[in-house]
């Protein structure tokens, strides 16, 4: 088994927020979210389509994201996530814990002075 | 054009996951592959070099099936969900071989606590064993002296 990368730690561990951070405004496709992850990160975070997807499916069958096949015309149809009345919920919930616990790490690790 | 949608049916294997459930995941995956792809190449990116990178975005298709179909929101059945941790030679059976394995090193490690639940076990079952012989000699074996065929 190949050791993770600390980017990839990271990574795993703030996916949910991630995810539905993007669904926060409006619903999104898979691709949409990755891109939009991307982006907002500056390139810092990528997710591939191996990392993503189980992710997605994880919230939608925990009720978080429900997902819905869209059809337009002349084009592939896409399955659009929206946040839940819950994943609302836990993306508030989420993003207070990982404000406090960056807040810590910040202060632990002397990150506020680097 | 490529085909996504075949591309994803040829390696995204089925075993697990209910063939509705695949169905939709192929169209899926196949649909964020395409938009990846076409992506690349409207940037100016080569076919070839477009098409590496669309390889790339999923190192192994049997990790990415077992992720996925564990974790779709699909209901899968008591039987479907037993099945697929009893077919060996899958990734199913190598978990399951790996939680046998774990199991019997946590009970390694902790020696103490094993030989004791060994032996509440054993004292237990044999207490248990004696008791019913017992009861089933006393109580529902007639005694030979009464039996009207037994000779006295």
């Amino acid at each position: 088994m190949q050791p993770e990368s600390d980017e990839h730690s990271l990574k795993k561990g703030t996916a949910e927020l991630l995810v539905l951070a993007q669904l926060e405004e409006e619903p999104r496709h898979g691709y949409d979210i990755a891109l939009r992850i991307e982006q907002r990160s500056n390139g810092t975070v990528t997710f591939n389509v191996a990392s993503l997807y189980p992710v997605l499916y994880r919230l939608e069958a925990k009720g978080d994201i429900a997902g819905r096949w869209v059809e337009r015309a002349g084009q592939r149809r896409r399955r659009f996530y929206k946040l839940t009345a819950a994943g609302r919920r836990k993306l508030v919930q989420q993003r207070r814990t990982w404000s406090v616990f960056m807040s810590a790490v910040q202060r632990a690790a002397g990150l506020e002075y680097a | 054009m490529r085909d996504f949608t075949a591309h994803v049916r040829r390696h995204l294997p089925s075993a697990g996951i209910p063939p509705d459930r695949h169905a939709e995941i192929v169209d899926e995956l196949a649909s964020e592959l395409e938009s990846r792809y076409t992506a690349l190449v409207q940037r100016g990116v080569s076919d070839a070099d477009a098409w590496q990178e669309i390889l790339a975005q999923i190192p192994s298709w049997p990790a990415l099936a077992h992720d996925l179909g564990a974790r779709g929101p699909a209901q899968r059945s008591p039987w479907q969900w037993l099945s697929s941790r009893t077919r060996f030679g899958s990734p199913s059976s190598d978990r399951w071989r790996r939680d046998i394995r774990h199991g019997a090193r946590g009970l390694w490690k902790e020696r103490g606590f094993a030989l004791t639940g060994i032996a509440t076990l054993a004292v237990c079952l044999g207490g248990h064993a004696v008791i019913v012989a017992g009861v089933n000699a006393s109580c529902f074996t007639p005694f030979a002296s009464l039996s009207p065929n037994a000779s006295s």
